[in-house]
């Protein structure tokens, strides 16, 4: 069970766990694909490593400790990034959800003897996840399976009565998708403060840009097929009973997904497995028992679950989710939860306390990860006062700055990807370390050029796009190319 | 056999007339697949077939 947490809280921190419900949300069968991907990729890592103990000599060995340490910075970034965002969503400021959870994880890191804890979070956690998911189906009234039935069979998402986008108003940060509200039917939206709002209305080959200032209490009706844009902060009231916008067509296209887009997939699964393969399998001398591989896969299979009938009873009784994209801090605490009946204000915090416990427990994983790759001093790494504080002081700083958490995951796992997992499947030989080292550094390079310009350049949806939005695709092969080189024979 | 696991996800997917959407006690096949079958079947490998 040990084993079992601790692979649990290094592989997923509260923005990869919660970001399985949003993307199910987002994208139905687009979104339990990626889900898929996050519960096999660990199994197939655990599968295919162990064995392969660290570098042993001391310049070897610095490559790839290093390498992680960048790798567990961003997955830190992510995590405190959603907890800035879980703060604003509950309505408080940003910094606060940042300083709770880096706060917490320093104070951890102080405690020496902290890393028995980690179980103990995450059962902590476990009860937040259920309680809240019990309750919604106590309000559904139906088991997983008739939610799920009765979502498919959606003829829209209408936004309830009990949305505070409809009652009283409240302010709309975009979440993932294009950034704009696209209207189905005709819709007043009106602001609860003051408001810039730009319409771009579209009436057959004719399109009309207008901008609107709107003092608190005025309204502008939009038109099917209007688009609509609004300053970040923007308070905004919609009108009950009107189509989402934002939210899929129907229940029935939630369910049934979108077709194509299968380059993403291929690029994703690369992505997600070669970081498994990294954080899970990188230098972890000795193999796994049968007994801690299916408790890991247990445990692993109940936050997939979850994930996916978190995502079917939110879509279910909180439409209004899909509101300008699905959001990740969202999740943490639906609107309807605060609305069903005996369910009390203990409940809903509950998951945001669930995801505080994990990221806590993950803090100590990751570190112990690292710890356990420090050959010559002992682990001692883990427990770096100076150099834990400034990497969790850093991560705090930039997550000032809004992000999406769910991408920094998948940039943090691609980095693993590109610079450590080819070591797991093909290890330099004997006395040919530096060549592990070499490939990382080639990973390293490629990964990151590739990543910069695909902030820079209008990315493709096509597999020519491919590179730029998942670069391991081209950095981990590459860098697996350099440790071919380094496995064939010597001459003489 | 975890990757033919996962692969079996986009070929439900992108089998002609959308058979993956047929829906069967509830829940399409695709759906079935992903969120059932798959995940028992990937515990299952792992833990059998782990040496």
């Amino acid at each position: 069970l040990t084993f079992a947490a601790r692979t649990l809280a290094i592989w997923l921190t509260p923005a990869a766990w919660l970001a399985l419900p949003a993307l199910v949300l987002e994208g139905g069968p687009d979104g339990l694909w990626v889900g898929l991907v996050l519960l096999v990729a660990p199994l197939l890592a655990l599968a295919l490593a162990g064995g392969v103990a660290p570098p042993a000599q001391s310049g070897d060995a610095l490559f790839p400790v290093l390498a992680l340490l960048l790798v567990v910075g961003i997955l830190f970034w992510a995590n405190l990034v959603l907890a800035g965002d879980v703060a604003a969503w509950l309505g408080a400021p940003r910094w606060q959800g940042i300083a709770v959870a880096a706060g917490g994880a320093w104070i951890l890191l102080v405690w020496r003897r902290s890393g028995r804890l980690v179980p103990v979070l995450l059962l902590v956690a476990g009860c937040g996840l259920i309680v809240p998911m019990l309750a919604m189906a106590r309000g559904a009234g139906m088991g997983p399976l008739g939610a799920w039935e009765r979502v498919a069979s959606l003829p829209a998402f209408r936004l309830p009565a009990s949305s505070p986008w409809a009652n009283p108003g409240r302010e709309l940060r975009a979440g993932r998708g294009p950034g704009t509200l696209v209207f189905e039917e005709e819709h007043r939206v009106t602001a609860t403060g003051s408001a810039q709002l730009h319409v771009r209305a579209v009436d057959g080959a004719r399109v009309t840009e207008s901008d609107w200032d709107l003092r608190p209490g005025e309204s502008v009706t939009l038109r099917p097929g209007d688009e609509l844009r609004w300053p970040p902060g923007a308070r905004l009231r919609f009108e009950v009973g009107k189509t989402v916008p934002g939210a899929p067509a129907s229940g029935i296209s939630w369910a049934d997904g979108r077709r194509g887009d299968s380059s993403r997939r291929w690029g994703l699964l690369l992505t997600l497995s070669g970081g498994a393969l990294a954080l899970l399998g990188y230098g972890i001398a000795g193999g796994i028992t049968r007994r801690e591989m299916a408790a890991t896969g247990a445990t692993l299979i109940a936050v997939f679950a979850w994930g996916v009938v978190w995502a079917v009873y939110c879509a279910l009784g909180s439409p209004d989710l899909f509101l300008g994209g699905v959001a990740v801090e969202r999740l943490a605490r639906p609107p309807t939860l605060r609305g069903l009946a005996g369910v009390g204000s203990l409940v809903p915090a509950l998951l945001p306390l669930a995801a505080l416990a994990s990221f806590l427990a993950s803090s100590m994983a990751l570190r112990a990860r690292i710890g356990a790759l420090d050959v010559t001093g002992g682990g001692e790494i883990g427990h770096d006062l100076g150099l834990w504080s400034a990497i969790l002081g850093g991560a705090a700083l930039a997550s000032l700055w809004p992000a999406e958490p769910w991408l920094l995951i998948v940039m943090a796992l691609g980095l693993a990807t590109s610079t450590l997992a080819p070591a797991v499947l093909w290890p330099p030989g004997a006395g040919r370390g530096q060549w592990g080292t070499g490939a990382g550094l080639v990973g390293l390079v490629i990964f990151g050029a590739l990543a910069v310009a695909g902030q820079w350049t209008n990315v493709s949806e096509s597999w020519a796009g491919l590179p730029l939005a998942y670069p391991a695709v081209v950095a981990a092969p590459a860098a697996a190319l350099v440790l071919g080189l380094a496995r064939r024979p010597r001459k003489g | 056999l975890l990757l033919v696991l996962l692969a079996g996800f986009p070929f439900i997917a992108l089998l002609p007339s959308e058979v993956g959407n047929i829906r069967v006690g509830g829940l399409s096949l695709l759906w079935w697949y992903g969120a059932v079958a798959a995940p028992a079947l990937a515990w299952l490998v792992a833990v059998v077939l782990h040496r």
